[in-house]
């Protein structure tokens, strides 16, 4: 796990925006609401992935 | 760990979830970030749509068998199907641990005490448990916690998860009587993580990177440096094969010369992958902490320049302006200095996460009354 609190070091792996996955996992960016909505009427957990570009 | 998010073996799990990737730079999450809290990155939650509580939570990198398990007991537990009070109360921890971690703390321990005879998340318990009193900063009881547990663990990635945060407890506090202790219990563990197939780079990462630190705090600075040489050897034999490897290894290399060494050493490395990631801001920050490093103070200053240039988001653009400023200090050039860190501020108060934001803010404003 890499804390936020070392701010000067580049911390995570860096991402560009995400490819078609293999997994055939459809991912929503950046949009929580949009997420919720369709988690609720699907009835679906949602999984969520905070990442930091740095 | 993205590349796990996109392995074939999880396709089974593709219409079980709503699938949501959340940035730490883009302002539209700040509500997310505010509500949930999120203290390392990546950090992973599923949450149930019904009333937006967390079903399970696990800050840092994860095996694909660790990431399965989390899926599962996140599913579990937001139809909350097959629980019992143990599984509850694991994920009533899970729920707290981003934003009272002293709450959660009191759940895994709940979680532990409820635990029938042969319950199958035992050991992610122990895990937890040591990792919120190592997010709640009980910096002894975290690191005694994880050595008396992960003795008795079974050799799996949990295993390497609480030997991991052990030794971040230890790294996190001065030396003592009582970490000297718990180091001399720990440091065969981690050394045996070392050796496992299970234990995932970033937990490799984060072994040596705390080994490293703790010798340095007992003057030992030899062990230091083999610890650095073996880390690093490491990371020179592998080849990437993406832009996001490579920026994984170079942020290992940078937190090994951090931790003890010549920055000079990983040079050659970080202008490679600058080159190679003509659009990464991130890669030419990199290289620009290391030339700051090496007090070669003009390459700092055009290395941040080509970052700036490449679209950095408001904590970028706040890192890359504070690094020009240390640099153009350093050459005497102070009015320039100045500007670059009022351009760092105004970036630094456009930063989504609060955290970021505040300790960022307060940074730059101590420069600037320098």
């Amino acid at each position: 796990m890499r804390k936020l609190a070392m701010w000067m070091v580049p911390l995570a792996l860096v991402a560009a925006a995400l490819p078609a996955s293999a997994a055939g996992l459809s991912w929503i960016k950046d949009n929580y609401p949009k997420a919720l909505a369709e988690a609720k009427q699907r009835n679906l957990p949602m999984f969520v992935e905070v990442w930091a570009p740095w | 760990m993205r590349d796990l998010l996109d392995h074939s073996d999880l396709a089974g799990y593709a219409g079980q979830f709503v699938w949501l990737e959340i940035s730490y730079d883009a302002p539209e999450n700040r509500a997310f970030l505010t509500k949930y809290g999120a203290e390392a990155t990546p950090t992973f939650f599923v949450i149930a749509p019904q009333d937006e509580q967390v079903t399970a939570m696990q800050p840092g990198a994860m095996s694909l068998d660790q990431l399965k398990q989390f899926l599962d007991r996140g599913a579990s537990g937001a139809y909350a199907r097959n629980q019992t009070p143990a599984d509850a109360a694991l994920m009533r921890g899970d729920n707290l641990r981003a934003q009272q971690p002293a709450d959660a703390v009191t759940a895994y321990r709940e979680a532990l005490r409820l635990a029938p005879t042969n319950w199958p998340r035992r050991q992610l318990a122990e895990t937890s448990f040591v990792e919120a009193l190592q997010d709640n900063s009980q910096w002894q009881q975290c690191a005694e916690t994880s050595a008396s547990e992960a003795a008795h663990m079974t050799r799996d990635d949990l295993f390497a998860s609480a030997v991991v945060a052990g030794l971040w407890c230890l790294a996190s506090t001065d030396r003592s009587p009582w970490s000297d202790a718990a180091l001399q219990k720990l440091q065969p563990l981690a050394e045996e993580a070392l050796t496992l197939p299970a234990t995932v780079r970033d937990h490799r990462d984060e072994i040596y990177r705390t080994l490293m630190k703790l010798s340095v705090a007992r003057n030992d600075n030899a062990a230091a440096a083999k610890f650095g040489d073996r880390w690093l050897a490491e990371l020179d034999a592998i080849k990437p094969d993406s832009d996001e490897q490579r920026s994984a290894l170079d942020i290992a290399r940078v937190e090994n010369v951090q931790a003890f060494g010549k920055p000079e050493r990983i040079l050659p490395e970080l202008k490679t992958s600058e080159l190679a990631m003509p659009n990464n801001y991130i890669a030419s920050l990199r290289l620009a902490q290391m030339e700051l490093a090496a007090k070669h103070f003009d390459d700092t200053v055009a290395a941040c320049d080509r970052g700036l240039a490449r679209a950095p988001g408001a904590n970028g653009r706040a890192w890359l302006l504070q690094i020009k400023a240390r640099a153009l200090r350093e050459e005497g050039k102070t009015p320039e200095a100045r500007r670059a860190l009022q351009a760092a501020l105004q970036a630094a108060q456009e930063i989504p996460n609060q955290g970021s934001r505040e300790m960022n803010v307060d940074s730059i404003k101590k420069a600037l009354q320098q």
